[in-house]
């Protein structure tokens, strides 16, 4: 399985894409200047001194990039993760035990899917007043599984029909021995996709959400929305934010590139894990 | 006669998405409620709060005021009577009275905008339907090189983030070359539709719209696209496609059969895409100042409105859950498999 | 005057994908005549389905034609105008059930819309509704099937009832050969004697010519054909008249395929209990070298393990067979 992974063309260039990302992320912020110093010049375009240039405000674009790009990974692995785990009890769980459990996380799952999330974030988000990162993670986690949780369902429910599973059973082991053996192992690339998109769409939800300034707090956190979001309310009698393409432009692309690689890699994964797929 | 009604599969299906949507308003309702009154601090808190910093030492009594206001709203009951006086005042339709605009009604200022974001939502999602599917299902038909391109720019730019592809746009078409307005959805000359309707008005109205559109369009089309095509080529290889084939069927109308199977998954997509695309127009608005339902809650976080903010919340969850319920019976219709019942 | 209804010669069809090459047919060749009903019977994965799928033109995506001929009443299936294929022969004078009928209706359509739909394609005019609709009602009665299947979807009918409708689909222009595909494997015991009943009936009312029965069912290839080709791993390893075959079966693949059917003597007890062919079909992929057999033969000898035997004919056309045992 894996030696096929490894060399699936959309899983390796998506992967590597999204590798390079992450580095910027982990290492660029121990070289670079502090993102939210301003005394530095203000506007300029990219030149020597600055890689990116400088925002509105005085500050360099290029560090508050790394930093941003740190920070909404990490939000964005925490909410996916907790999501992840909120997304296998109520998908996994109710599948496995079916009957009164299935109807009533499935209830659940269903009642949760049809909240407008966003709308729901932006409640959520005013009324608490100081937001850090850890917060807006755990709110992005609590409105965005349902999908997931559908998902993983309906793999449960295909698994358990499976003859091996049967014979499992039928050689007596409990059911906690055949979940975790038997099941588990064969979710586990189905709980890895899921993971990766889940953690994509949440670093989106939270620039969407500090684009409204409901994010995390922007004076102490730089992330990839906080840029946009300084960027659109920036006014000078001098010239308007769109004019200022450095400061923009690279959040969304790396935003673009996060995204995109991840859904590279999930096609990457489905052809490998899915027969079906498979042509010449 | 009745039992005779309720014994047809597609009313029982129907009466069942009913009963759970009702639920989710109740659900909803509540939510809203908890919310608002549970909230740290008193609701009016933050709100007198901005009064006390704009009127500086030697204003009035903000605790007079407070209490005089405490009174007015009610909050000084227990939490179910409070609870029970909230429904009550929603099935009379009254959602409160705006603080920023008082004494405007929350529903006053909730129906104005409304009309401007659904004018957003409700084409977007069914263009981006017909038209992506269509797409979709062509990329999988022709196949080839051709194919491959276009499954590439779909998936490209369905990852668009909605909010910066809107930015790009403004750059590229408002600065770079000057071909649409920046921001609003009227000119400053211009007397709003809802004020007077003229002609001027309504094709100024649609010069702005078009980049919020455009901004949503794009990025939608893509995912209709990218979703259609795969399940066209699963069809493609289902048995009865297969077998028309071996009928001897014209290509054209095995794909159609094809495409005509697969459309019907697409359908829940559209839910999901409904609910998504509420909250995407929300931050378009914002960043376009269109005046809509998101902006006005937009607005309301600013001026820590909390009645217009929920009042506002509540409305879009019945727009989303109505949308739902819809696309929830017409799918039944469609599918004769829920239209008949599964038979014997 | 074409010679026969059926011939195929050498053919060969592979699977190709990113498991590798899986020979399905290795140099398959078969005749059949007009008014024979013919039985292929064999394991399950010897290919059977693999020829079936090849012989109706159109085989699914990863199933490759590759080399060899097909000849349907004289035309070439493979070196032809694929359009000519598609008005001329298919479902003209061949017709094609695959396996799983139930998979192979249309879910969204009612049979009479299905129907009318087969009409017009293969007419190219829009035909009148009320006629198509006798027509249709009127042919899928000779297959026991009353006239409100018409009116329902495919999912409101039982397998069995689902299984006439594509038979009585692909029958409707009256195809000089039928292609049947394990028609009885989905079906309990009843509905397959309702099924072999209803196939029968076909050939007697004129419908159907001649037909090739596919099928694992030794008992009910026994009821069914005039004639069988036993296959195993990809090539046809015996041929000749169904009683021949059963009571003088000449290759040790078929002695053990009819002897592992339950068998009863007058007296109702079960004769000469229940022997079954030791081991598994070869994987596909990787066959075994010289006769195909021999890693499961009773009487594998030295030369069976490195040359493939040649086909000896007892009768030529009519009875063939290859092992080295009978020289």
């Amino acid at each position: 399985m894996w030696e096929l992974l490894r060399r699936n063309p959309k899983f390796i260039s998506g992967a590597v894409v999204l590798g390079v990302i992450v580095m910027f992320g982990v290492i660029g912020p121990m070289f670079t200047r502090d993102p939210t110093y301003r005394r530095l010049p203000i506007s300029q375009p990219p030149n020597n001194d600055f890689i990116l240039g400088t925002t509105g405000q005085g500050q360099d674009v290029f560090a508050q990039l790394c930093t941003g790009i740190r920070n909404s990974l990490i939000v964005g692995l925490l909410s996916g993760g907790l999501g992840t785990l909120i997304a296998i009890l109520f998908g996994a769980l109710g599948a496995y035990k079916g009957g009164l459990t299935d109807e009533i996380s499935n209830f659940i799952t269903n009642i949760v899917m049809v909240f407008p999330v966003f709308q729901a974030l932006i409640i959520l988000a005013y009324v608490l007043e100081s937001r850090s990162l850890i917060l807006v993670g755990l709110l992005i986690a609590a409105t965005g599984w349902p999908w997931a949780a559908r998902c993983i369902r309906s793999q449960v429910l295909s698994l358990k029909e499976r003859e091996f599973i049967n014979l499992a059973r039928m050689s007596g082991m409990r059911s906690i021995e055949t979940a975790v053996k038997e099941v588990l192992p064969n979710m586990f690339a189905y709980i890895l996709m899921v993971f990766v998109l889940l953690s994509g769409g949440a670093i989106i939800a939270e620039a969407g959400i500090s684009m409204l300034g409901l994010g995390p707090d922007p004076n102490n956190n730089v992330t990839l929305g906080s840029m946009l979001y300084n960027c659109m309310n920036y006014y000078s009698p001098y010239s308007r934010w769109t004019y200022l393409w450095w400061w923009y432009l690279p959040p969304g692309i790396v935003l673009t590139m996060l995204l995109s690689s991840t859904f590279v890699m999930h096609a990457g994964m489905d052809e490998v894990f899915n027969p079906r797929l498979r042509r010449v | 006669m009745l039992k005779g009604l309720f014994a047809q599969p597609y009313v029982k299906f129907v009466a069942k998405k009913a009963v759970f949507y009702a639920i989710v308003i109740i659900v909803a309702i509540t939510f809203v409620f908890l919310i608002s009154r549970c909230m740290p601090g008193s609701p009016l808190r933050r709100w007198l709060a901005g009064i006390a910093h704009q009127q500086g030492p030697g204003g009035q009594n903000i605790e007079v005021i407070k209490k005089a206001l405490e009174e007015h709203f009610g909050l000084d009951k227990p939490l179910f009577e409070q609870y029970i006086n909230f429904w009550r005042q929603l099935f009379a339709g009254n959602l409160g009275l705006s603080f920023a605009h008082y004494p405007v009604p929350v529903v006053k200022l909730v129906l104005q905008r409304l009309p401007y974001t659904l004018g957003l939502v409700v084409p977007v999602l069914l263009i981006s339907f017909f038209l992506g599917n269509w797409i979709g299902a062509k990329a999988a038909y022709v196949g080839g090189k051709r194919s491959e391109l276009i499954y590439f720019f779909s998936v490209f730019s369905n990852q668009l983030p909605t909010f910066w592809f809107a930015m790009i746009l403004l750059f590229l078409l408002t600065t770079q070359v000057r071909l649409f307005p920046f921001v609003g959805a009227y000119s400053s000359w211009v007397v709003p539709l809802e004020v007077r309707w003229s002609w001027a008005a309504f094709s100024d109205l649609l010069w702005h719209y078009c980049l919020p559109f455009l901004a949503l369009f794009i990025v939608y089309l893509g995912g209709w696209a990218t979703g259609m095509r795969s399940m066209v080529t699963h069809e493609m290889d289902s048995g009865y496609v297969r077998y028309s084939d071996q009928l001897g069927f014209r290509k054209s109308k095995s794909m159609s059969y094809a495409k005509r199977n697969a459309i019907l998954p697409q359908f829940t997509g559209l839910n999901l895409y409904l609910s998504a695309l509420i909250g995407e127009t929300t931050v378009i608005e914002v960043v376009f100042g269109w005046p809509g339902l998101g902006r006005l809650m937009y607005e309301g976080v600013l001026e820590n409105d909390y009645p217009l903010i929920f009042g506002g919340f509540l409305v879009s969850i019945f727009v989303v859950i109505l949308g739902n319920f819809l696309v929830d019976i017409l799918y039944g219709f469609i599918d004769p498999r829920i239209r008949i019942g599964q038979g014997r | 005057m074409v010679e026969h209804l059926l011939e195929i010669e050498e053919l060969k069809g592979y699977y190709r994908g990113t498991f590798g090459v899986v020979f399905g047919v290795d140099g398959v060749s078969l005749t059949l005549d007009s008014g024979e009903i013919m039985g292929l019977a064999g394991e399950s994965g010897c290919g059977k389905s693999t020829l079936a799928e090849l012989v109706s033109g159109s085989p699914p995506p990863l199933l490759h034609y590759e080399g060899g001929k097909i000849l349907v009443d004289g035309f070439d299936i493979y070196h032809m105008d694929p359009e000519v294929l598609r008005t001329e022969v298919k479902c003209k004078r061949m017709s094609y059930v695959p396996q799983a009928s139930m998979e192979s209706l249309n879910p969204v359509k009612r049979t009479r819309d299905l129907i009318m739909d087969v009409v017009k394609e293969r007419t190219g005019e829009k035909p009148r509704r009320e006629e198509v609709l006798k027509m249709a009602g009127e042919h899928l009665k000779k297959l026991g099937l009353e006239s409100w299947v018409l009116d329902r979807y495919s999912f409101e009918l039982s397998g069995g009832m689902k299984q006439r409708v594509v038979i009585g689909i692909s029958t409707l222009w009256n195809p000089k050969l039928l292609i049947i595909d394990e028609p009885t494997s989905a079906l309990d015991v009843t509905s397959q004697k309702r099924m072999i009943k209803a196939l029968l009936d076909l050939k007697r009312a004129g419908i159907t010519e001649s037909m090739l029965y596919i099928s694992h069912d030794i008992s009910s290839l026994r009821q069914l054909c005039d004639r069988c080709a036993i296959m195993y791993c990809g090539k046809i390893v015996e041929t000749g008249d169904m009683d021949d075959i059963i009571n003088n079966p000449r290759h040790p693949y078929t002695e053990g395929l009819i002897s592992s059917v339950v068998s009863y003597d007058p007296k109702g007890r079960v004769k000469g209990g229940l022997k079954s062919i030791p081991g598994e079909h070869p994987d596909l992929r990787n066959p075994p070298p010289g006769c195909k057999f021999h890693p499961r033969c009773p009487y594998a000898m030295d030369i069976c393990k490195t040359a493939e035997p040649a086909i000896i004919e007892a009768e030529k056309g009519k009875r063939e067979f290859s092992c080295w045992l009978h020289k």
